[in-house]
């Protein structure tokens, strides 16, 4: 007789749930009741799935137990007064001019940062609720809300504030938009739950920098999420750096979706935390879209580096290129899952994926899953996955023009992670990244 | 000639790769200003020899020894092998995504000047110098951005080797196969480039498999390698007579 096991969830999500009666429920006044109702709905759904295990099929590799096993505590605005005077100094991209929104621990930091430009709205969703909610609730319904998702559920509820970002039709920024988020723990382990939205007009264009780091090196949890609306026309690259400490965990979801014609570019750059999950879920909603997802992944040490990547083609005649390739060396494991899904009616789909990794030890671990899923007829879909070691012909060929083995080695891994910054518009964004890659390089790898 | 410099000794040399003997008992000197041509039937050792002296590290060497310029050449890396002057043009070059030839060709050049006690070439130093070679080669205007080797023709890839070789100022040129997979136009320019690097103080090491290279680079001597072995040797005129008779009458004893 077969007996089914059923393995209970036994979890304790209590102090999710304190916290939401401490911080947020005193609040509800002060909330639109639409987006009240919402967080509790929010806070519902996330009690009742609870964290994933590795039985779902989407953490298969990625065992969240510590993240579950801490007692977070989640930060409120309390904890980002009196920041210290160098709180920016691990902060990249700080180098380009930009309209800079800063957040520490989730919170918005009007001090730190500096809006040149006065065009639609740029600044924190918790001052811009107060005001014109019905404007925040068309993009919350325009965007779809994702909440049979743990850790978006988790951000519905308990997010207090993060970036808005709405840029009216055609208009061109003279200048990128960076979301700077920064973790600051000074005695326990913070967790911080910012959301940021972006609504890019029709015709508009937008570059938009998001970095995630850490002031010190004490464990964090950060549990981000980001919607991004790109209208009829709109012109968008985003470009997200995340390089937290390495004791730190980051959970991060980014869903796009874009209307006819829109051209967007989405890169992924993820060298920090002990385990970093970036979920990138791109919706291709109108006809003649071209899309570009980059990304790296560089791992070291014992880092867990998982990118989940989802693009679904539901208009005809849309292109997304997706190129992610990952370095990982020690102990480090990384984990790759691309999905391209094509709509029955969306022919003349051109998709295509590759996702490369270099293994620079015996026990660094990739697993690499891509997906097609297509449901039409007429799409040219391709993907490929590679897995491998520095090519040892291309080491003797440098060394044999006078290039020392390390330097050979080096060159190696720079380029392989190169290519995918070539793919970047923005030249100081990219030149940034090179030096950033640059720096992580030779830190890591001093002696390889 | 007798009080010119010997650039390269080969002695006794034995080697081979993944424990197959190719190379038993090989000599060959070399002295400056001399053009060497090593001719021979595939699988004769002729690519193991260039791999060898190049210091490709899956190949062994069992037995004999090496002299370069005075010092033991296997006392040496294959990057110390480059910036004491060695420059071995590959059959087969290796693509390498994401290096652009700019990038790749500055930092071996300034490794060797450092090496060689020059200062290093600042960027438009390089560029200047780079480009003038370059029109010897009539190379396009944006080779030095495109990665190096990466989805160029077979006459690229040559003349990229060749152009390295100009740029590094090797004073002993292997040239391995350079011919193959050339077309007529290709290989007079490339055998220009390597005629211009024909100096008193330096020396080459032409492998081939034909003759018809050695008509655009005349050598001073021609060896044939069989069976890992020099088993003949002699003038330009050796070439023509192997044109004409093939390798049989060498090989199975018959000369």
């Amino acid at each position: 007789m077969n007996k089914v096991l059923v393995q209970t969830k036994v979890k304790d999500l209590n102090h999710f749930n304190e916290h939401f009666k401490k911080a947020i429920e005193p609040l509800e006044s002060s909330y639109p009741e639409w987006l009240f109702n919402l967080k509790l709905r929010a806070l519902e759904q996330f009690n009742d799935i609870g964290f994933p295990a590795q039985d779902d099929e989407d953490w298969r590799f990625t065992n969240i137990s510590p993240v579950e096993k801490t007692h977070w505590k989640i930060a409120t605005k309390q904890s980002v007064q009196n920041l210290p005077e160098d709180i920016l100094k691990n902060v990249p991209f700080l180098n380009i001019k930009s309209n800079r929104l800063v957040f520490v621990n989730g919170f918005y930091i009007p001090e730190l940062s500096m809006i040149t430009e006065e065009l639609g709205f740029i600044g924190s969703i918790e001052n811009f609720v107060k005001g014109d909610s019905d404007t925040l609730k068309k993009i919350y319904d325009e965007s779809g809300l994702a909440l049979n998702d743990a850790f978006c559920a988790l951000n519905m509820a308990l997010s207090m504030d993060g970036a808005l970002i709405l840029i009216p039709p055609n208009i061109k920024l003279s200048k990128p938009v960076h979301i700077v988020n920064i973790s600051l723990s000074a005695d326990s382990s913070i967790m911080s739950v910012p959301q940021h939205i972006i609504s890019v007009g029709k015709q508009s264009n937008l570059i938009l920098f998001e970095t995630y780091s850490s002031y010190s090196s004490e464990a964090t949890f950060t549990n981000a999420f980001t919607r991004i609306i790109a209208n009829n026309g709109a012109v968008v690259e985003h470009i997200r750096c995340q390089t937290e400490n390495q004791n730190s965990y980051n959970i991060a979801t980014t869903q796009s979706c874009s209307g006819e014609s829109v051209q967007l570019s989405s890169f992924s750059i993820a060298l920090g935390g002990k385990i970093s999950r970036h979920t990138i879920k791109s919706r291709l909603n109108g006809e003649g879209i071209e899309s570009v997802f980059g990304g790296i992944y560089m791992a070291s040490d014992s880092q867990l580096n998982d990118h989940h990547l989802v693009v679904e083609h539901i208009k005809p005649r849309c292109v997304s290129y997706e190129y992610f390739n990952g370095i990982l060396s020690d102990k480090a494991r990384g984990v790759f899952n691309g999905r391209i899904y094509v709509y029955p009616n969306a022919i003349k789909t051109d998709a295509k994926q590759t996702n490369k990794n270099l293994l620079l030890s015996d026990d660094a671990v990739i697993n690499s899953k891509p997906q097609l899923e297509i449901y039409a007829d007429d799409v040219k879909c391709t993907h490929g996955a590679t897995v491998g070691r520095l090519d040892q012909n291309a080491i003797f060929y440098l060394r044999s023009r006078g290039i020392n083995i390390n330097d050979a080695r080096r060159m190696l891994i720079w380029a392989f992670a190169s290519v995918i910054l070539d793919h970047i518009n923005n030249q100081e964004c990219r030149e940034e990244l090179e030096k950033i890659v640059a720096d992580w390089l030779s830190s890591h790898f001093a002696n390889i | 000639m007798n009080n010119r410099q010997t650039i390269l000794e080969i002695k006794n040399l034995h080697a081979g790769i993944e424990g197959k003997k190719i190379l038993k008992g090989l000599n060959l000197t070399i002295k400056a200003g001399e053009v060497h041509a090593i001719m021979g039937p595939n699988g004769s050792g002729k690519s193991t020899l260039s791999a060898v002296l190049a210091g490709k590290p899956e190949y062994e060497v069992t037995e004999g020894e090496v002299i370069y310029m005075g010092k033991n050449l296997f006392e040496m890396t294959p990057e110390e092998r480059a910036k004491e002057g060695i420059f071995l043009a590959f059959q087969y070059p290796v693509e390498i995504p994401g290096v652009n030839c700019a990038y790749f060709l500055k930092s071996a050049l300034n490794e060797v000047r450092k090496y060689r006690g020059m200062s290093e070439l600042d960027a438009i130093e390089f560029l200047n110098l780079a480009k003038e070679k370059m029109k010897l080669l009539e190379l396009p205007e944006d080779f030095l951005k495109r990665s190096v080797n990466e989805g160029f023709s077979g006459g690229e890839k040559k003349k990229n080797e060749i152009f390295q070789m100009i740029i590094l100022e090797p004073t002993l040129a292997i040239l391995d196969e350079t011919d193959s997979g050339l077309d007529i136009d290709a290989l007079r320019i490339v055998s220009d480039g390597i005629n211009q690097m024909r100096k008193p103080d330096k020396a080459q090491l032409v492998i081939t498999h034909y003759q018809r290279l050695l008509n655009y680079i005349v050598p001073d001597f021609v060896h044939v390698l069989a069976n890992g072995q020099i088993i003949k040797s002699g003038g330009k005129e050796l070439a023509l007579e192997l044109e004409e008779r093939g390798y049989d009458w060498l090989t199975n004893g018959k000369g």
